[in-house]
């Protein structure tokens, strides 16, 4: 299975070269690839129609003991099924559609690695690889749809298409590894044996809504279905492809995956099916308003991708039934509806269903195929799509309590769709013909041959639904539940309530279609506020982001270098403030001086000096203050014995204030304060931070100097240095580290000094 | 201090012994050939290869140097060589060796040719300052090494032709830098005030065993990490980073996003590790002393840096200045992994350290190239550059899907680790900030491929053509990005080993 | 009657808000490095008054030692990196040094 997954990004490396070589012979090989791909999962049908499953393990990190494993059961079975052969359908179809495409090269490479990325998906039984392969697709589907990059609005829809199914892969991510956590291991198989641990567990409850907010927004389901009909900018190969028959099913799949896992709770069951009708029956009707042909075949699949949840939510025998049947057929009728809808563009030039019709006579082959299609979509026996919708409506009668709701919207979303049917799958080619920009006549071999085969399989499938879809869903392990179904699938239930819903269903489509027009019209008189539309909330949510960026930037990041500092001051302050408050109590302490004279003095000097250089308004009185500050410090170290020190301290501090009168005086003279406003604002800020450092220091003293410290170093400090002054021996002993650490940064400096104004030479030149 | 151990811990101290000897061979070099400099970046290079041999050596040969005590004679060193301080010296060196072959292509570099031997003196003065910060185990050294670094990198910042830009940077640099060591100089003293003692597991030893207050605690700590904060421009010590990164030359920009922040890194583990940290439990989680709340501070600030630098890079038009704020949020995923404060946490934050090196060093490459040839680093002068130039646009690409942390890039491997022990530490609602984190940054690394691919230039946009040796280049900074994301398990297994520290 | 260290470690408190007053007042570049000096300089007489009181040897004038010799070169490497804003700014007020923002 490996082999089958890796084919196509090999493929996808060589494929340019392939094309240099020979053009046409490339897109001959693009097709037969998911061709060979069918056939490999086709000779696995008989394996797992038996009840077995084939899982394939590959060393990939051995030392960390992470395997690259794949897994094929009746699931994914189907899946890889439907993925190839739709890939084959698709990838014949383009050759002639993309015809003359500039880039078609690329978009063979796009799409050759979504294939093999979708495979890896569905084939995938690491939570990890599933994930990569998950993103893959939303990557390579953000590449296709913004393929006809002409468009702005392309580009901004793939934007839009990869920002959601990639921000919720992202949510599927750390769902995944939330599950991981707790079942202690990363392999998907495994995990549905232990249902009752991982729905135990506390964390369950945000690990399932995250795994649902990733498979919600890859299907499309409300409140995230918008991004699909947007998607329709896409060439319409990647919407029959990735739009309706795969991609989207993706989500699909990744519940019907986990549904053994984290399923039989009420979290997941009802939202599932909650969300799943409301996207049925929601989006259904909004194709109402459509015309273009493609954007109603979104909202039509739409609608199915709502009804698949839906089963999955009911969870019973027979919806799961239901649910497999319902995906096969939709794969089938959709694709290729799609691909028709593309032939009609590509010949007439318009995918506007009131600029269309009577095409009959002129394309008869796209007709008969697009009729078969459609009867299958409408639910018309012996086609599968008749089967499918049969037991979708038997599995929402059977449902308790609420059988009788879901019935009803199940038939209200699918009259829907069989309206969507007639307007694109009959209205285009019956009544009367009409103008269309370009002179329509029969699409070649190669782009009726692919939605044909899909086509007469939907009809092969539904008359031998009892062989075929029976095997496969009821004797394999199907991996949606843990059990193997055993209700045998028929073509024929005789007359019951079913047929007759089935029926009346057709009808009212009809009679829907008749009436479109009116109905239209009266809609349009009720004006819908924007505030019903997630698309609002995803816009308002993305304009706002943006414009709260702006406004913290402009607030913030000013480029002033005072506000800057500012910003230093206020956050240690409060985050002091915060360790204050979570510490609280008052200090103990007995604050009376007594210092003595000599101390005051030099105490009273060195404040006042420190208060001059903040306020004064020469720049020398400033500096020669801050000289000040720096004599009395040396004093203050005079007074604590340590000579040496107080004799760099004033060495240095002369040196200091020399070069900084030297400098100031190549300088404007002088430099008023701030505004007032910034003044006050400077100053609470500067009397803040004062009183918290007070604070903090009353809180030092408070806390009595240990007394073993003072011991310890009482004894120790003269044996330890061997000798009087210990500055030096210091210097050269204990702190030799230091002391290289500080000749390199004199080194530095006087580099560095040399360095910049030498720069400045530099600059005088030009 | 005697002979022999003098003798052993000089031989501990290697790589930084070098780095200062090449330091001078090349002042001295500058001097002697006063007219050709294009000797001093093969001097450089000779320096960096020898002392990577020497980093290299010490994941194995471990130890503590130059054993002082000012307390408690516990014979633990001022320096900590070990595994954990080799892999950020290693993320150091090799970025130096990419700053080198930076610098040599850097158009700003060449117009300054003059100078080359002052530039390549700073930069080994910043190397110098970053290996002492990487393994220092006492504030002091701490305080000389982070004032060598900053000094060499103030300069550094504006070290090009004398333009507004480049010397506003180097100001910008300075005040801010100057401010947060000042502060950290207080809570240092503060400390020293404490415990007696500026050695860090004197320190870890005096907190274990003595009652002291909290609060000054705590607000000493909050002032040693406005120190360390600034350097690994952490929310709110981060201002100048996108203001001194736009400004500086492009070389040195994509040095202090990886290399100085590297050095930040270590300092930060290092610092906690070894004053708070008393054992590891059976879980590799960290049993911490209560005297301080790192937890707590590490989640709220890692939150806001990245939330902070994603949302200012949604809108910036320069991309360098994208790259900055980017860059801000990078750093708070990483945060993120030390919050976590345990060996798994740190294990993904060397992953991610190790594979951010090549990508946004990559990506800074790149747009170098690029303002190289067409003189611009706005987004909308990329429009059309993935047909115009096909290599380069998708090489930018995969640099980009790399920092937003898609598969199969070597960026998803780093996000994957740092999720996991998230979630694995019960972090989850931390984990989902992240994620939430992820998604801005999706959008706003996206917007340049849209613009190289999707949009259509509106001027005939010039052909940047790339000589071959950048080509290769691109490719051996691409190789890891691509390889090691879907085979990761020597990065792992190398940053496993590398999560000991020593002294516990 | 004695000098303690509560009253060192008031005028080191002082020192060092006025430091940051400094630096988050002034305009001009060069008053707002004396800032810096101010803090500088409280910390050192932290670093000395506890190693007198505290008993703690003379490791902490050693300290201080070196952050005078710091604080120099740091000194020099800012007034050059302000002779250069002079000389591309014609102006060292901070305020006006705002090109790089957002």
């Amino acid at each position: 299975m490996l082999y089958a997954v890796v084919a196509g990004f090999i493929f996808a490396i060589f494929f340019p070269a392939a094309v240099r070589i020979n053009k046409q012979a490339g897109k001959i090989a693009a097709a037969v690839l998911p061709l060979g791909i069918f056939i490999y999962f086709a000779s696995f049908y008989n394996t797992i129609t038996e009840g077995n499953v084939i899982a394939q393990s590959y060393n990939w990190i051995p030392s960390l003991g992470i395997n690259l494993s794949f897994y094929l059961d009746g699931l994914s079975l189907t899946f890889a099924l439907i993925i190839s052969l739709v890939g084959f359908a698709v990838f014949l179809y383009t050759a002639s559609y993309m015809e003359g495409n500039k880039y078609i090269t690329r978009f063979y490479i796009y799409i050759t690695l979504f294939m093999a990325s979708m495979l890896g998906l569905v084939l995938s039984d690491n939570i990890i690889t599933m994930f990569v392969f998950w993103e893959l697709t939303s990557i390579s589907s953000y590449f296709l749809i913004g393929f006809n990059h002409d468009k702005e609005r392309s580009r901004i829809y793939a934007l839009q298409a990869l920002l959601i199914t990639g921000g919720g892969g992202l949510a599927l991510l750390a769902g995944l590894i939330i599950i991981a956590n707790i079942s202690g291991g990363w392999s998907i198989s495994s995990l549905a044996d232990l249902n009752e641990l991982i729905t135990g567990h506390k964390h369950y409850p945000i690990a399932a809504i995250l795994v649902l907010i990733g498979a919600f927004t890859k299907s499309a389901q409300f409140p995230f279905h918008f991004w699909l009909p947007n998607a329709m900018e896409a060439p319409t190969p990647v919407s029959a492809y990735l739009h309706s028959a795969t991609m989207v099913k993706a989500g699909i799949y990744l519940m019907a995956r986990m549904n053994p896992s984290l399923g039989g709770t009420d979290l997941w069951q009802h939202t599932i099916l909650i969300v799943g009708a409301v996207t049925m029956l929601f989006t259904a009707m909004l194709s109402l308003k459509q015309t273009d042909l493609k954007k109603l075949l979104a909202y039509s699949t739409l609608g199915v991708l709502g009804t698949l949840t839906m089963l999955l939510g009911i969870g019973s025998d027979l919806a799961i039934k239901a649910f497999m049947i319902y995906l096969i057929a939709h794969s089938l009728y959709k694709g290729t509806l799609f691909l028709i809808a593309g032939i009609i563009d590509h010949e007439t030039g318009t995918r506007d269903i009131t600029k269309l019709g009577g095409l009959r006579k002129l394309m008869p082959i796209t007709m008969v195929i697009a009729v078969l299609a459609s009867l299958s979509k409408m639910g018309i026996i012996p086609l599968i799509g008749f089967v499918g919708k049969e037991t979708v409506y038997a599995s929402a009668l059977e449902f308790e309590p609420f059988g009788t709701l879901l019935i009803i919207l199940a038939i209200a979303a699918n009259v829907f769709i069989v309206y969507i049917t007639i307007a694109v799958g009959f209205k285009p080619f019956f009544g009367k013909l009409k103008p269309t920009p370009k002179e329509p006549h029969e699409s070649p071999f190669k782009m009726w041959f692919g939605p044909m085969i899909l086509a007469l399989l939907g009809v092969v499938l539904g008359m031998f639904s009892s062989v075929v879809i029976n095997s496969l869903i009821n004797f394999t392990e199907i991996g949606v539940i843990n059990k193997k179904l055993n209700i045998p699938v028929k073509l024929w239930h005789g007359f019951n309530l079913e047929l007759a819903l089935s029926v009346l269903t057709v009808l009212l489509g009809v009679l829907l279609y008749f009436k479109r027009d009116n109905i239209v019209n009266t809609l349009n008189k009720i004006s819908f506020t924007k505030y019903v539309k997630p698309s609002y909330y995803y816009e308002f949510l993305l304009s706002s982001t943006l414009s709260f960026a702006k406004f913290q930037t402009k607030f913030l990041q000013n480029g002033n270098l005072s506000n800057y500092a500012a910003m230093i001051i206020v956050a240690t302050i409060f985050l002091g403030g915060l360790a204050l408050v979570s510490f609280g109590g008052a200090p103990n302490i007995d604050l009376t001086f007594a210092p003595t004279f000599a101390e005051v003095i030099i105490g009273i000097i060195l404040i006042l000096a420190a208060i001059s250089a903040v306020r004064a308004k020469s720049r020398l009185t400033a500096i020669v203050s801050v000289g000040v500050v720096g004599y009395s410090v040396a004093l203050i170290f005079i007074m604590y014995s340590a000579p040496d020190l107080a004799m760099t301290q004033f060495a240095i501090e002369t040196l200091t204030v020399i070069l900084f009168v030297l400098v100031i005086y190549r300088l404007p003279k002088y430099l008023p304060f701030s505004s007032m406003t910034r003044r006050i604002r400077d100053f609470i800020l500067a009397g803040l931070g004062g009183l918290l450092m007070s604070l903090i220091v009353l809180f030092i003293i408070a806390e009595p100097m240990t007394s073993e410290l003072k011991k310890y170093f009482g004894e120790n400090s003269l044996t330890i240095g061997k000798g009087r002054n210990i500055v030096n021996v210091i210097l050269v002993d204990f702190r030799a580290l230091d002391t290289m650490g500080e000749i390199a940064v004199l080194a530095i400096a006087a580099i560095g000094v040399y360095a910049l104004l030498k720069l400045k030479s530099n600059g005088s030149e030009k | 201090m005697n002979y022999e151990n003098l003798y052993s811990s000089l031989s501990l101290i290697q790589p930084e012994i070098t780095i200062s000897v090449f330091l001078l061979l090349i002042v001295v070099a500058d001097l002697i050939f006063d007219k050709n400099k294009a000797l001093i970046p093969f001097l450089a290079l000779a320096g960096l290869i020898i002392a990577s041999v020497q980093v290299i050596l010490q994941v194995t040969n471990t130890g503590y140097a130059f054993p002082f005590s000012d307390v408690y004679l516990s014979r633990k060193g001022m320096v900590t060589v070990d595994a954990f301080g080799a892999f950020f010296k290693l993320i150091i060196i090799i970025s130096s060796f990419i700053l080198v072959y930076f610098s040599y292509v850097s158009d700003e570099i060449k117009k300054s040719e003059k100078n080359l031997g002052e530039y390549y003196a700073l930069i080994f003065g910043m190397i110098l300052g970053m290996f002492f910060l990487s393994s220092a185990s006492d504030l002091i050294l701490i305080y000389v090494a982070l004032e060598l670094l900053s000094l060499s990198s103030y300069v550094l910042a504006g070290f090009s032709k004398l333009r507004t830009r480049n010397s506003e940077a180097s100001l910008k640099y300075l005040i801010y830098g100057a401010t947060s060591s000042g502060l950290m100089l207080f809570g240092i003293s503060i400390f020293y005030g404490l415990s007696g003692t500026t050695n860090l597991y004197e320190i870890n030893t005096f907190l274990a065993s003595h009652q002291i207050n909290h609060l000054t605690l705590s607000f000493a700590s909050i002032l040693i990490f406005a120190g360390i904060g600034y350097k690994i421009s952490s929310v709110p010590f981060h201002f100048w980073t996108p203001d001194v990164y736009e400004g500086a030359p492009i070389s040195i920009t994509a040095y202090l996003s990886v290399a100085s922040k590297a050095a930040g890194f270590a300092l930060l583990v290092r610092f906690i590790k070894s004053a708070f940290v008393t054992s590891d439990d059976s879980l590799g989680y960290w049993e911490i002393l209560s005297v301080f709340d790192w937890h707590s501070l590490l989640i709220l600030v890692s939150i806001l840096t990245m939330t902070l630098g994603n949302l200012t890079a949604l809108w910036q038009n320069n991309i360098k200045r994208m790259l900055a704020y980017s860059s801000i949020a990078h750093a708070g995923y990483m945060l993120l992994g030390v919050a976590v404060l345990s060996n798994q946490g740190l294990v993904a934050v060397l992953i991610y350290f190790f594979f951010y090196l090549f990508m946004n060093l990559g990506a800074f490459f790149i747009v170098m190239l690029i303002a190289n040839k067409t003189g611009s680093e706005e987004i909308d002068d990329y429009n059309g550059l993935g047909y115009t130039s096909p290599f380069l646009g998708v090489a930018l690409t995969l640099f980009m899907v790399a920092l937003i942390g898609l598969p199969p890039t070597a960026g998803f491997i780093g996000k994957l680790y740092l999720f996991i022990a998230l979630v694995d530490a019960q972090m989850i609602t931390v984990a989902i900030i992240a994620l939430l984190n992820t998604v801005i940054a999706l959008y706003y690394y996206i917007r340049v491929l849209k613009h190289m691919f999707l949009t259509k230039s509106t001027v005939e946009t010039q052909t940047v053509s790339v000589i071959r040796p950048n080509i290769i280049f691109i490719i051996f900074m691409l190789a890891p990005v691509l390889i090691f994301g879907v085979y990761f398990g020597p990065v792992v297994d190398f940053a496993k080993r590398c999560v000991q520290i020593l002294g516990l | 009657m004695q000098v303690e260290l509560t009253h060192f470690l008031v005028v080191s408190t002082l020192l060092f808000s006025m430091g940051v007053f400094a630096i988050v007042t002034r305009k001009n570049a060069i008053l707002v490095l004396m800032g810096i000096e101010l803090m500088l300089n409280a910390a050192n007489i932290n670093f000395v008054a506890f190693s007198k009181f505290g008993g703690f040897g003379l490791s902490g004038q050693v300290i201080a030692l070196f952050v005078i010799i710091l604080a120099a070169a740091e000194a020099a490497i800012a007034l050059a990196i302000v002779l250069n804003i002079y000389k591309t700014f014609s102006n060292v007020n901070v305020d006006e040094i705002n090109n790089l923002k957002e």
